[in-house]
């Protein structure tokens, strides 16, 4: 079988693997020992299955469906207890949730993306805290992905446009920023999932770099007095929001949209885009650009590409910073 | 909403002056390069993108921490170094000194933050700009070569104002040359003549550093020239092979200042330590007998070119870059000769002041060692030392150690033939010598001291 969207993963106490596909829109159980695969609960409809996680505690299968703004609960079966949400901005409610993390204790811990918070919910599924939102400095959520705690409590944020995992403690407090962006230990690049196991040894995918990074508690003080004493600048991290590349119409710069609320949409878009990554919402300008000579360059640079055209599509001057692929005319 | 307005964030389709993109950064570039960190050292935050210098290497358009959606800061060139790693860069002046801008416009750093005020910290950037550059050529701030350098050393940044050097009459002149010149170009330059401030000057490795004849010191520091042998030399051990790269044999050089006997213009024959006399440049004198060398000046010092050629008054540096005396000479140095009339050059201190900065008046006018010195320099004669002595030396491939010693070469036109048909200086051992010669109305066939 062939599996287009793998999002979220998961075990429970039989050792089960459980993972959705959000593409295919379904639950997968792979039994102990991967000898069989088959589909939890043919009859299950889910809209964008993304997190899921396993609730020791009841013996449920919470799994969160991101275009529905909202979080199934299922039994061991697959069918559907309840449901929790729907899309707003208050407690309890969902704007694209995606990752999901149930500790020993049942407390649900949702990544609320699009609200830019974490919710903590109880085993029963009523709201117990709310915290996070979005910003450029440490304790602020730019891209928050997974998410999960350790045994003392302590809550584990990865933030891929950081490039970092921001741990905040069980009230929500912000602790620390672990590791920066780069390939080397204890560095990031565009991280995603996390998991942290029963001896609190925590496992990074850390996406860009094609890795999983393990760090036990010793590499994680190695890490942090690392940074405080060679990083300090890195403490703080800054979103695109205050930039002259926010070309909404809250943008700081003098280019900006009349009323455009929207800031990654005027170079990414999540569907229609241009099939190279990342999501590119903007045209190949189409010219030929008269190139850098040096009588000692040995360098041989060929017309432009990459990610370059992007940048080119505003900076070349050739198109304007409103014509996009997907909702063009946004700008005007 | 329009496309980006014009400004040094729209770089058109025009990327002639802009740091190249899209270029696999290998790790053999790197090599052939010589200057380049290999790929393996390209460590975040800049970064390469599937192998490719793109824009994101140096730029992350989600963040905008520093300035330019910089992913490194260009303070002290930090940025820049993350791929480029220029030979003597780090020690140089320019990498850091910690000379600031007086304030008097034009702005040597127009493109950098305000908060950078050190030539150290403004670094690559105080004569590159990486995007819509003045210069196609290396990405420079200015077209005219020079005007990258003194938009500080005009007395602005640096401590010497060599821009005024270069407004002097007598001047290399810098400024009358445009993209002619390129970085690898020949150490010789025996074509497509010209002079910048890089021929003889490399920003990336100069220092203030101090050395002793005939040894290059810190300012020519990672220059190319061409050695006493004829070849090249790169970078220059000595300071007199900077200055071959022109004045040896290029059909570019200045013709000869004075018409002689024995014609020769090419510094590295005239120089040559096979030589019956010459200046000691290249190596220690021939004559150990010169009476009137003032201390610390002995028969076995070396000097530099720039002992004698160099900018006049206590503002210059000791370097060639521009003299109200002509061939960029220190000092005054007059050369005029009445030839059969008495009208030639009235002797004074202030006459000869670049000779007798060395050779004592005192001495010469006591004929210690040309018993006649006193004769010809003064009423009787008023001849200038130009007229017998060749000040840079005589080839041995045209003279010889009887008749061109003590760098005798007489002066064309004003010496003609004795009586006898002869032309010559014989010197004799013991500060003695014979003329066979025509001069001044006089005839020497011979003449004996």
């Amino acid at each position: 079988m062939k599996f287009s969207s793998l999002v979220g993963m998961c075990s429970n106490t039989f050792s089960e693997i459980l993972f959705t596909d959000s593409f295919r829109k379904k639950v997968y159980r792979i039994s102990p020992g991967k000898k069989k695969l088959q589909v939890l609960n043919d009859s299950l409809k889910l809209d964008q299955p993304t997190g899921i996680a396993y609730s020791e505690l009841r013996g449920e299968i919470w799994v969160v469906e991101t275009n529905a703004h909202r979080i199934a609960v299922l039994n061991g079966r697959g069918e559907i207890i309840k449901h929790i949400g729907s899309r707003g901005t208050k407690a309890g409610e969902f704007n694209y949730p995606t990752h999901i993390w149930i500790d020993k204790s049942g407390l649900v811990y949702v990544v609320d993306a699009m609200n830019f918070r974490i919710q903590v919910f109880n085993d029963s599924g009523e709201v117990v805290s709310v915290f996070g939102e979005p910003g450029d400095a440490s304790g602020y959520f730019a891209r928050p992905k997974g998410i999960a705690t350790d045994s003392h409590g302590n809550i584990y944020l990865v933030d891929a446009l950081f490039h970092v995992v921001q741990v905040f403690n069980i009230q929500g407090k912000f602790l620390y920023t672990l590791g920066r962006q780069g390939h080397g230990e204890g560095e990031f690049w565009m991280p995603s999932g996390i998991f942290i196991d029963k001896d609190n040894f925590v496992y990074i995918a850390d996406s860009y770099n094609s890795r999983i990074q393990v760090l036990n508690k010793l590499l994680m003080y190695k890490i942090l007095l690392f940074m405080l004493f060679c990083w300090p600048g890195l403490i703080h991290a800054q979103s695109i929001v205050n930039t002259r590349h926010n070309l909404s119409v809250n943008g700081p710069g003098e280019m900006r949209a009349n009323s455009e609320e929207e800031i990654c949409l005027f170079c990414h878009t999540p569907h229609s885009s241009r099939p190279e990554s990342p999501l590119w919402n903007r045209r190949e300008p189409g010219v030929t650009y008269n190139l850098y000579k040096s009588s000692t360059m040995q360098a041989l640079p060929g017309q432009p590409d990459g990610t370059s055209m992007l940048c080119l599509s505003c900076h070349d001057g050739t198109i304007a910073l409103g014509s996009l692929i997907s909702r063009s005319g946004v700008g005007e | 909403m329009t496309t980006i307005p014009a400004g040094f964030s729209n770089l058109s389709n025009n990327l002639r002056n802009d740091h190249p993109i899209s270029f696999l950064y290998t790790a053999s570039l790197a090599m052939a390069d010589g200057q380049l960190k290999p790929p393996a050292g390209i460590i975040p935050p800049v970064s390469l993108e599937m192998g490719k210098v793109q824009c994101t290497s140096c730029h992350d358009p989600h963040k905008n921490m520093i300035s330019d959606f910089l992913v490194a800061t260009t303070r002290n060139s930090d940025l820049c170094n993350s791929c480029h790693q220029r030979t003597g860069w780090t020690t140089s002046s320019h990498g850091t000194s910690l000379k600031t801008w007086n304030g008097v416009v034009p702005d040597p750093w127009p493109y950098t933050p305000t908060s950078d005020i050190t030539v150290a910290q403004n670094g690559c950037e105080s004569c590159h700009n990486p995007h819509n550059s003045g210069s196609d050529v290396m990405l420079l701030k200015y077209q005219r070569e020079e005007n990258n350098c003194l938009d500080c050393h005009n007395g602005n940044v640096a401590s010497k104002n060599i821009a005024a050097e270069f407004n002097k009459a007598y001047r290399h002149n810098i400024g009358n040359y445009t993209n002619i010149h390129v970085p690898n170009e020949p150490g010789q330059l025996y074509t497509n003549m010209h002079v910048e401030c890089v021929d003889c000057h490399n920003p990336h490795a100069s220092t203030n550093q101090t050395a002793t004849p005939p040894y290059a010191g810190g300012a020519l520091a990672g220059i190319r020239g061409v050695s006493q042998a004829g070849t090249a030399s790169e970078p220059v051990t000595y300071a007199y092979e900077v200055c071959y790269r022109c004045h040896a044999g290029s059909s570019g050089s200045p013709a000869a200042a004075t018409p002689r006997i024995i014609v020769q213009n090419n510094l590295l024959l005239e120089f040559s330590p096979a030589n019956p006399s010459y200046h000691p440049v290249a190596s220690m004198g021939k004559n150990n007998s010169v009476p009137s060398l003032i201390s610390p000046w002995t028969t076995s010092s070396i000097m530099y070119c720039t002992s004698c050629h160099s900018g006049d008054g206590s503002a210059a540096t000791a370097a060639p870059h521009g003299s109200i005396y002509p061939h960029i000479l220190k000092l005054q140095n007059l050369t005029t000769d009445g030839g059969t009339t008495l009208s030639g050059t009235t002797e004074s201190p202030a006459a000869y002041a670049l000779c007798y900065s060395c050779h004592s008046r005192a001495s010469i006018l006591s004929d210690a060692s040309f018993k006649q010195h006193k004769k010809h320099l003064q009423s009787e004669v008023r001849a200038p030392c130009n007229t017998c002595h060749d000040p840079h030396g005589i080839s041995n491939l045209q003279g010889n150690a009887t008749s061109n010693s003590n760098l005798i070469n007489f002066r064309a036109g004003v010496v003609t033939n004795s009586s006898g048909g002869q032309l010559k200086f014989e010197g004799i051992a013991g500060n003695h010598g014979q003329c066979y010669l025509t001069c001044h109305g006089k005839n020497h066939n011979p003449l004996s001291y």
